[in-house]
C-alpha cells in the first residue's frame, strides 16, 4: 500500500507541478519527469528480473519488460541525437528503431505473461469466460489504437517516412498488448489476495493505465494535458512498482527459507 | 454420499493459496494429485505429499520462482500435519 500512495503522490505532484509551471517551462518539465519515471520503471523491472534466478520462467517476463522501458526512455530525441552522434537523418532513425524495438519487446513481456498460466500446466483462458474476454478487449483495442493505427498507416503511405512507419508499429503492439491483457487480468482475480497477487494486479493497472492514456487520444480535440500526463505517469511508475513487488516477494522468501532451515536444523 | 475435502488436502491448499490465491491453489492441487497420485482428492494423506510435491513444483516454480517455491514446499514438509 505504501508504494501504491507513493506513485499515487508522485502522479498527482507532476501534475500540481505541470499546471502551475508558465507555458515556457513545461516542456522541460515534461521531459525531465517523463525521464525520471522511465528510469524508476527501468530500475524496478530491473531488480524483479535480477533478483529472481537464471531459470525462472518469469525472469522472461521482466527481462522483456525492462528492455522495453529502457529502450522507450533512448528513443527521445536527446538521446537518439546522441546515439545518432548529432546527425538529423541518424536521429530520426535511430529514434524509430528504439521506440518500435521497445514496443516489441513489450508485446514480447505480455506473450510470455498471458501464457503463464498454461505454462505451469494449469487449464488458461480457454473457457467461455477467456474467450469472451479475449472478444471484448480485442475490440476495445481496435477501437482505441486500431483506428489510430489506420490513421498512421495512411500517413505512412502518403510519405510520412520512417517516424510515420514506427508509429504504425507502435500502434499495432498496443493492439496485441492490449489484447493480451484478457488472460493477464482474468488470472490476476484467480490470485486474490494472495502474495503474487501485488506484482501482478499492479502490472495489470500500468496497462489499464497505458490503455486509458491511448483511449484519451480517441477524444474528440486534443486530449487534457493533466490526464493525459497523470495516465501516462501512472501507468510508468506503477510498472516499476510491479517489479519491486516482485523483487520484495522473493527476499522475503530468502528470509522465511533461512528460518525454516534453522528451526529443521535446531529441531532435528 | 459425497466425501469432503481431505484435511490434507484442505492444508496443502491452504498454503499454497497463500501465494497463487485459493482458485488457483484448487487447480494446482487437483491436477498434481490426477497425475502424480493417481488417487481421488478425498483419499488424499500425508503419505501422498512426496509425490504431489513432485507435481506441484514445477507448476509453483513457473508463477514464484525457484525461492519462492523451496519455501512452499518447505511450508508443504513442516505445518502439514495429517
Amino acid at each position: 500500500m505504501i508504494g501504491l500512495a507513493a506513485v499515487a503522490a508522485l502522479t498527482a505532484l507532476h501534475v500540481v507541478v505541470l499546471l502551475a509551471l508558465p507555458a515556457a517551462g513545461v516542456p522541460g518539465w515534461i521531459f525531465a519527469s517523463h525521464l525520471a519515471a522511465k528510469v524508476l520503471a527501468v530500475a524496478g523491472t530491473a531488480a524483479a528480473f535480477a533478483v529472481l534466478k537464471r531459470d525462472d520462467y518469469m525472469r522472461r517476463f521482466w527481462g522483456p519488460l525492462s528492455g522495453s522501458y529502457l529502450l522507450l526512455t533512448l528513443a527521445v530525441d536527446a538521446f537518439s541525437s546522441a546515439l545518432a552522434g548529432g546527425s538529423a537523418a541518424g536521429t530520426v532513425w535511430v529514434s524509430a528503431a528504439l521506440f518500435l524495438g521497445g514496443n516489441l519487446l513489450s508485446v514480447t513481456a505480455s506473450v510470455v505473461l498471458a501464457r503463464t498460466y498454461l505454462r505451469a500446466g494449469l487449464e488458461g483462458a480457454t473457457g467461455r469466460s477467456g474467450a469472451g474476454g479475449f472478444a471484448i478487449s480485442a475490440a476495445v483495442a481496435l477501437v482505441i489504437s486500431g483506428v489510430s493505427m489506420l490513421h498512421e498507416v495512411q500517413r505512412a503511405l502518403a510519405g510520412g517516412g520512417v517516424e510515420a512507419w514506427s508509429s504504425v508499429g507502435g500502434y499495432a503492439c498496443d493492439v496485441l498488448t492490449f489484447v493480451l491483457l484478457a488472460p493477464v487480468v482474468i488470472f490476476a482475480f484467480r490470485l486474490g489476495r494472495s502474495r503474487l497477487a501485488a506484482p501482478w494486479w499492479t502490472f495489470t493497472a500500468s496497462v489499464l493505465l497505458w490503455l486509458l492514456y491511448a483511449t484519451t487520444e480517441r477524444l474528440p480535440g486534443p486530449p487534457p494535458l493533466a490526464l493525459s500526463e497523470a495516465l501516462r505517469t501512472g501507468a510508468t511508475l506503477l510498472a516499476g512498482l510491479a517489479g519491486w513487488y516482485q523483487r520484495a516477494l522473493v527476499i522475503e522468501a530468502r528470509t522465511r527459507l533461512a528460518q525454516v532451515r534453522s528451526a529443521a536444523v535446531s529441531g532435528a | 454420499m459425497v466425501s469432503g475435502p481431505s484435511a490434507f488436502r484442505q492444508q496443502v491448499e491452504s498454503i499454497i493459496a497463500e501465494y497463487l490465491g485459493a482458485r488457483t491453489a484448487e487447480s494446482a492441487v487437483r491436477i498434481a494429485s490426477a497425475t502424480w497420485t493417481k488417487r481421488d482428492l478425498t483419499q488424499l494423506t500425508k503419505a501422498d505429499l512426496p509425490a504431489l510435491r513432485s507435481g506441484l513444483a514445477p507448476m509453483l516454480k513457473t508463477f514464484l520462482g525457484a525461492e519462492v517455491t523451496a519455501v512452499v514446499l518447505a511450508r508443504l514438509d513442516a505445518e502439514v500435519e495429517r
